[in-house]
């Protein structure tokens, strides 16, 4: 890590410890329990941040529509466990998730093909419009209540109505050290800095990770090493739906309800500002992203309910201002 | 080896090549001249299937491949080493000249090439975990031809590999160049510098403005008015 890279997180650990000090004059305190909550929610945004990370690198774009994946891997998992739980299936957990990983994927790579493609070499704008129409779609399509559609299509939606999750794993409390934790979130947190580890050890040592940096820094000279660079665009969509599916189950075991199909919204664009603040196209900085972002968000709501939203675009428009390459990016000039 | 037949070809609404046709045989170092524009990196971006030709065919051991992807022709051993070296500045050196090998698939093959880019360059064995970004223009150069070897060529096209280097690094880079070939890997050369070139060459196309002007041989080229005309205008 360079020094100038170290000086940026120490300047947002000290604006968390000094935002912490000023809270706690007014009477509340930053516990210890807020920063294991936020982080906690934080490998949540990192997961999804992930995915918008990787997508921007490689194909410069902003893709709207992976909160929306991310929350089909919400439903994918609630329905897979009903599903299990009621036949009296063991390991319903891992089942379901498998199956929103699965599904996210197939998704997120059947939304490349069919709407980004063939906008490849169409001005960039393009394609991030026809991103946003594809989240508008998922979401609304997704909204509609069964009974009012024909056979085929009662069956592909899930209904505007809330939803509970089921319970995949018994919750357990422990309490160390006047901090309360339960084995949900602990799990949710191993898992995600698991896949952390697996996606940097893909990106970094695979041969097939090379290539995705290769095409994200230049793709006409990828092409001339023989690199496919379809398949790879599809594997970087693949790897980034997946960990939106994982982020799916884990927001189901942690807030056990599901609002309606626009759930995905909310924590897109809090992973999209992760990213941002990051440096997008940034693996590490999605991941650091991420978890102050969560960070972030939960001291803001525990100082007022409503205030999480805020300070989140409060983050952004900050970071737009005074760092736009993000925590970990380097700065480029945008070319026309 | 390779050959070209009328291959027509437009940027956009402008034709930058007017239906030209020519030969590379096996086994020899041919090369494209002509002032800027003529249109050699458009013809060697053809034939690496990076620009799809509007008429005309192309053909490498006797097999068209006209209409195949990038990828494709370089599994049939067609490597093009672009201008500008594009190297990946943002990878290291030996992750470069592993992507070189992206299509190989044997290990053993890939350990053998590498410790011959590396006997040919010893300074990427040196550097081979900086960051390519690091390098200077010629050993990006070396590392851009190195990089190329790594899936084993049967053709080579350099494009402009003098480019912005100092005139001891053209003499070393030339020197390999003849070695690679002698080595048994035909090269189709682009090249500004012209004495370069000719010194390498067994033969040669001038192209003017888009169309195949004359061939010659090697030397002879130099003497030759309308080359003269194309370089020194």
């Amino acid at each position: 890590m360079s020094r100038r890279r170290l000086n940026h997180l120490l300047f947002i650990a000290l604006l968390i410890t000094g935002l912490s000090f000023y809270v706690s004059s007014f009477g509340l305190i930053v516990s210890s329990q807020q920063i294991i909550n936020g982080i906690q929610k934080g490998s949540m945004y990192a997961l999804i941040a992930l995915g918008y990370t990787m997508v921007y690198g490689i194909i410069r774009l902003i893709n709207f529509a992976h909160g929306d994946i991310f929350m089909i891997g919400v439903y994918l998992s609630c329905f897979t466990g009903e599903l299990l739980i009621k036949r009296g299936i063991s390991g319903a957990f891992l089942l379901s998730m498998l199956v929103a990983i699965s599904g996210c994927v197939l998704l997120g790579v059947a939304i490349e093909r069919v709407a980004y493609r063939p906008l490849r070499d169409k001005p960039r704008l393009t394609m991030l419009i026809t991103a946003l129409g594809v989240s508008l779609f998922l979401g609304n399509f997704l909204s509609l209540s069964p009974h009012q559609l024909p056979f085929p299509l009662k069956y592909l939606v899930f209904g505007p109505e809330f939803r509970s999750f089921p319970i995949l794993i018994e919750e357990k409390t422990y309490e160390i050290w006047g901090v309360i934790l339960n084995n949900i979130k602990l799990i949710n947190l191993g898992i995600a800095l698991l896949l952390m580890i697996v996606l940097e050890y893909i990106v970094k040592y695979t041969l097939l990770g090379k290539a995705m940096r290769a095409t994200a820094f230049n793709k006409e000279v990828a092409l001339l090493m023989g690199i496919d660079i379809n398949r790879i665009i599809t594997f970087t969509f693949a790897l980034g739906a997946g960990l939106a599916g994982v982020a799916g189950i884990m927001y189901g075991t942690t807030y056990g309800v599901l609002q309606s199909p626009y759930l995905g919204l909310w924590p897109g664009i809090v992973a999209f500002v992760a990213a941002v603040l990051g440096g997008i196209g940034n693996i590490p900085g999605a991941m650091v992203g991420g978890f102050l972002m969560g960070t972030i968000e939960t001291i803001a709501t525990s100082i007022n309910s409503s205030l999480g939203y805020g300070v989140t675009f409060l983050v952004l428009i900050l970071v737009l201002l005074i760092k736009p390459q993000g925590l970990l990016g380097k700065p480029t000039v945008e070319k026309a | 080896m390779l050959k070209v037949e009328d291959l027509e070809i437009y940027y956009h609404q402008i034709r930058a090549l007017t239906g030209i046709s020519f030969e590379v045989d096996k086994g020899e170092i041919c090369a494209l001249l002509g002032a800027n524009g003529a249109g050699k990196t458009t013809t060697l971006r053809a034939i690496s299937g990076l620009l799809k030709p509007f008429r005309g065919r192309i053909l490498f051991m006797d097999r068209e491949i006209t209409s195949l992807p990038p990828h494709e022709i370089v599994r049939k051993g067609i490597i093009h080493v672009p201008e500008g070296r594009g190297v990946f500045e943002e990878l290291t050196v030996l992750e470069n000249l592993e992507l070189g090998g992206y299509l190989v698939k044997e290990r053993e093959t890939i350990k053998k090439n590498l410790s011959h880019v590396y006997e040919l360059f010893p300074v990427l064995y040196e550097r081979r975990r900086q960051l390519a970004g690091t390098l200077s223009g010629g050993e990006q150069q070396m590392l851009a031809i190195g990089r190329g070897l790594l899936a084993h060529p049967r053709l080579l096209l350099l494009d402009e590999p003098s480019l912005g280097l100092s005139p001891i690094l053209v003499k070393r880079i030339s020197q390999t160049i003849k070695r690679i070939n002698e080595e048994g890997v035909t090269i189709l050369l682009v090249e500004q510098n012209i004495h370069m070139a000719v010194e390498l060459t067994h033969r040669g196309y001038l192209l003017e403005t888009g169309s195949l002007l004359l061939e010659g041989e090697g030397r002879e080229l130099l003497k030759n008015e309308k080359v003269k005309e194309a370089y020194l205008g």
